[in-house]
């Protein structure tokens, strides 16, 4: 599958809650959220189809651990946290996958 | 690129601030500050915004959430730089924009905590905190929008009203304790007036009174350093050699034989160096030690493979002080030999007496 087409930031703030927050962030915060974002769905996807996994609530739990994983990396001050608590991984994974 | 946004900013009409260009450069520059960790540019910047947005009049809902947010990045970059500000600045930010500031979920006690941090004394520490309570204390900062519901219970529900009412329970309790979170939760479940407030107020009061806490004891790392420091313990091991590295010479001297000299005592002394000839003298004898740990040593003195041979003339005074008895009178000195060296006494007399006859 090819991510690169995808518009994150656009997903992002049609999130509820999201949009405020995304909105009050620095452009560079912003482009840094989208690509640790991008970097923990791309890992999160090659982990699942190499080990072949089906069931959807296992597959939830490995993109939730590479997208946390990315998002701790960038947790700068309260603000970005902030929107990282906010950030549904499941309804993220929905937009994007069904 | 700060040095223009900086000029445009002052020159620029409130009513341009909020277009899409112009607002995100703002915050492009205003995280630039932070990026680059310039804590009196976000504080000159922030002071610069925060004039150049005024109050805002407009009723255009974008505008408004505009506003909103660079009212955001304009206490994000004073909280960032706040040991920039002046007295006055820090001050005003306790008593008129602290419910902003815990609403926006920025780190207030972060900054303070950089701030006092620099100060070695914690009576100083105590004072400037001291001055942010009064500030919280007198702040009249509206916390909890259903007003009405407050008025039948006669509280208005200002910062400085819900700290008083904290407060007043902690003191109920009586004990020397310092406030913990324990007396947050238990004042926000059991406070009446509480119950009035939103699940975003709530949490804004509870970071408030966190905040509070912290503010009335803000030295608990410094106070359990120093308590470590004072104690009986430190004082009393300060000039005793740490019981690891006291081990390690231990387990090494019980490794490593140590040469140690031999000093033989006086009653049963023997001449260090055995006299085999009168012209020979034995060397001491070398003892190289173990190698058990691959120890870089100074190499060991190298010896000679014959034993020095005694200069005739050294012979001779050898000769002489051993009472000039030739080889058996050193046999006898070197079986009975003396405790103590005494300087043969030189018979001036005689010397003398042997002068006058030979002139």
């Amino acid at each position: 599958m090819n991510l690169q087409d995808l518009d994150i930031k656009e997903i992002i703030v049609s999130m509820p809650d999201l949009a405020y927050l995304t909105m009050r962030l620095a452009p560079q915060e912003v482009g840094r959220v989208v690509s640790v974002l991008y970097e923990g769905l791309q890992t999160g996807l090659e982990k699942t189809l190499s080990q072949n996994i089906k069931d959807p609530d296992l597959a939830f739990k490995i993109f939730y651990e590479e997208i946390s994983k990315q998002l701790i990396s960038i947790e700068t001050d309260l603000a970005i946290t902030k929107l990282t608590e906010k950030f549904d991984i499941n309804l993220f994974l929905q937009k994007v996958f069904v | 690129m700060t040095d223009i946004n900086l000029k445009r900013l002052t020159s620029v009409d409130p009513s341009e601030i909020f277009q899409t260009e112009i607002f995100e450069n703002i915050k492009y520059t205003s995280f630039y500050f932070i990026e680059s960790i310039d804590h009196e540019g976000a504080a000159n910047f922030a002071n610069i915004l925060e004039k150049a947005l005024g109050q805002n009049a407009s009723n255009n809902l974008d505008s408004n959430v505009k506003y909103k947010i660079l009212k955001f990045w304009v206490l994000r970059l004073k909280l960032f730089g706040f040991e920039c500000l002046d007295t006055r600045e820090r001050i005003n930010l306790f008593k008129t924009n602290i419910v902003d500031i815990l609403s926006n979920d920025l780190d207030f006690k972060e900054a303070v905590f950089r701030y006092i941090d620099v100060f070695e004394t914690p009576s100083l520490v105590i004072e400037i905190t001291k001055g942010y309570i009064n500030a919280l204390a007198s702040s009249q900062i509206i916390l909890g929008e259903g007003v009405a519901k407050f008025q039948k219970d006669d509280f208005q529900p200002t910062v400085s009203n819900w700290l008083k009412q904290y407060q007043y329970s902690i003191n109920q309790k009586a004990t020397n304790l310092k406030p913990s979170a324990f007396e947050v939760i238990n004042f926000l479940n059991k406070d009446t007036n509480v119950k009035y407030l939103s699940h975003s107020e709530r949490k804004i009061l509870n970071s408030l009174l966190e905040l509070y806490n912290w503010l009335i004891s803000p030295l608990v790392y410094v106070d359990s350093k120093s308590s470590i420091q004072e104690s009986q313990y430190i004082s009393r091991q300060k000039f005793e050699i740490p019981k690891e590295v006291f081990q390690s010479v231990q387990s090494v001297q019980t490794h490593v034989p140590l040469v140690e000299p031999v000093i033989p005592k006086p009653a049963t002394a023997k001449p260090l160096m055995e006299v085999r000839d009168i012209q020979t003298v034995s060397a001491p004898v070398f003892q190289k030690p173990k190698e058990v740990f691959k120890i870089e040593s100074p190499p060991p003195p190298v010896m000679p493979a014959k034993p020095a041979v005694r200069p005739v003339n050294e012979a001779s005074k050898y000769k002489m002080m051993s009472g000039d008895t030739g080889l058996p009178g050193l046999k006898i000195w070197n079986n009975n030999p003396p405790t103590e060296y005494k300087k043969p006494a030189v018979d001036i007399d005689k010397k003398l007496e042997d002068l006058k006859k030979k002139l």
